[in-house]
């Protein structure tokens, strides 16, 4: 009996560890997420521009979801969930968008997407690594508490 | 009131308040909102101009009391026009103008680039657009078909009678109508939307060149009338016969300050000669005035 319980302690720890690795790694995976979908967003807006879609406040919630940003008496409101270097960036972006010509604004884009991207494209690296990091860090810390604790 | 209360959203934060606050009876004849840089707020109403005072009271001329609009407002109202985004109107721009929401249209003074690009905004004048339906019932009760020119001086409601008159034909009489409407300024498009009633058997093209809207027109929609509004070059002139021959009669407007400039000005007097009109309208330069109707055989001796 006394042997279960022990065993049932041990599985409980690690799987709570392990869970709590996945959770971590999610929340890395969500981040990249969102940067690929501000990228995406971006690039519909450059078209969107290009093509002279309709004003601003037309477009935005046309490319933007709401998770990234609205547009509310003509004022941009950037999601606070966005992490802050990217959140300064799209406001910066959005402080002075669609006051040039078509071929100014799609370059303006242009800048930012290329921006974005890269951005993007290291998340990219660092959250694969990241992830397995998490988990398996997760798995072994629970692992040796195990140990510690029989 | 409401068309003038809709047309404040396009003028900068640090004058609306004085604006909003004006009379309703003021609010009700104002015409045009003038805004220039360091000068004051103008308001365009029938017998002519009057300055606003920071109190939300009016004065015949500039006094010290006077609201300024700095130049902070100007570039504000003019972002606000522009809904921030100048990319989508560079195209009005270029002929100095920005079709606004309700239908109304902005002029806008500054320096024009190589590119057409309007930078360093200078003047803004908000013209409110009226919609007076019914207005036309005289004219349409003297019309018996053929071509139709309206003419008055500016500010006469040349753009007003045309609309409701497009209305009339089209709902009224079931007349196949195709708008050519280079402003956005007969249909009050903003966006795609149509915010003035033109009739439901009327389509409406919205194209920078009336020339080609009207070859567009005549090749697809199959109208049985194309109206659009003032007509003031030779081309469009052209284009007018080129309606005539295939059968569409044409309503359309002219600036003209008398009647007499009717035969003096080349346009329109080609436009008589030309066959194309068998009514003119001549309007008074005061909103709802009289008008005067003339045969082109009464004109041509």
């Amino acid at each position: 009996m006394n042997l279960f319980f022990k065993l049932f302690g041990i599985v409980l720890i690690i799987a709570a560890a392990t869970s709590l690795g996945f959770y971590k790694s999610s929340c890395i995976c969500e981040e990249e997420k969102l940067l690929s979908q501000i990228c995406s967003s971006l690039h519909s807006l450059r078209e969107k521009i290009r093509l002279n879609y309709g004003e601003m406040s037309v477009i935005i919630p046309l490319c933007f979801s709401a998770e990234i940003l609205n547009i509310k008496n003509g004022k941009v409101n950037i999601n606070t969930k966005i992490p802050t270097i990217e959140r300064q960036l799209l406001s910066e972006y959005f402080s002075t968008a669609g006051m040039g010509d078509i071929i100014s604004e799609t370059e303006k884009a242009d800048t930012y997407i290329s921006a974005f991207e890269k951005r993007l494209y290291n998340k990219q690296i660092k959250t694969k690594e990241l992830c397995k990091l998490y988990r398996t860090v997760g798995f072994l810390c629970g692992l040796f508490l195990s140990i510690f604790m029989i | 009131m409401e068309r003038f209360e809709g047309a404040l959203y396009a003028v900068g934060e640090g004058l609306r308040k004085t604006l909003f606050l004006l009379s309703p009876d003021i609010k009700a004849c104002v015409q045009e909102i003038r805004l220039r840089v360091n000068r004051p707020v103008a308001l365009t109403i029938e017998s002519g101009s009057l300055y606003v005072n920071t109190d939300s009271t009016l004065s015949k001329k500039p006094c010290g009391n006077s609201l300024i609009a700095h130049k902070t407002d100007i570039d504000e109202s003019f972002r606000l026009i522009c809904g921030c985004s100048v990319y989508a109107h560079t195209e009005e721009l270029k002929q100095g103008f920005v079709i606004m929401k309700n239908g109304n249209r902005a002029g806008v003074c500054g320096t024009l680039s190589e590119q057409g690009m309007m930078h360093s905004i200078s003047s803004l004048n908000i013209r409110i657009a009226r919609e007076i339906l019914g207005v036309a019932d005289e004219l349409a009760s003297k019309y018996t078909g053929g071509g139709l020119l309206i003419a008055g001086p500016p500010g006469s409601g040349k753009t007003t009678l045309l609309r409701d008159f497009i209305r009339t034909l089209s709902e009224i009489y079931g007349k196949r109508i195709a708008v050519i409407d280079s402003r956005g300024e007969i249909s009050g498009s903003f966006t795609g939307i149509f915010q003035n009633d033109l009739g439901c058997n009327t389509d409406i093209l919205l194209t920078s060149t009336k020339t080609v809207g009207i070859d567009i027109a005549l090749r697809t929609m199959f109208p049985q009338m194309i109206a659009f509004d003032e007509v003031g070059t030779m081309e469009e002139l052209e284009s007018i016969k080129n309606c005539f021959n295939c059968g569409a009669d044409i309503i359309t407007t002219a600036h003209i300050s008398c009647e007499k400039d009717l035969l003096s000005r080349s346009v329109t007097q080609n436009l008589i000669k030309s066959g194309a009109i068998s009514l003119i309208a001549v309007l008074s330069p005061k909103i709802g005035g009289k008008i005067t109707f003339l045969k082109p055989e009464d004109l041509i001796i």
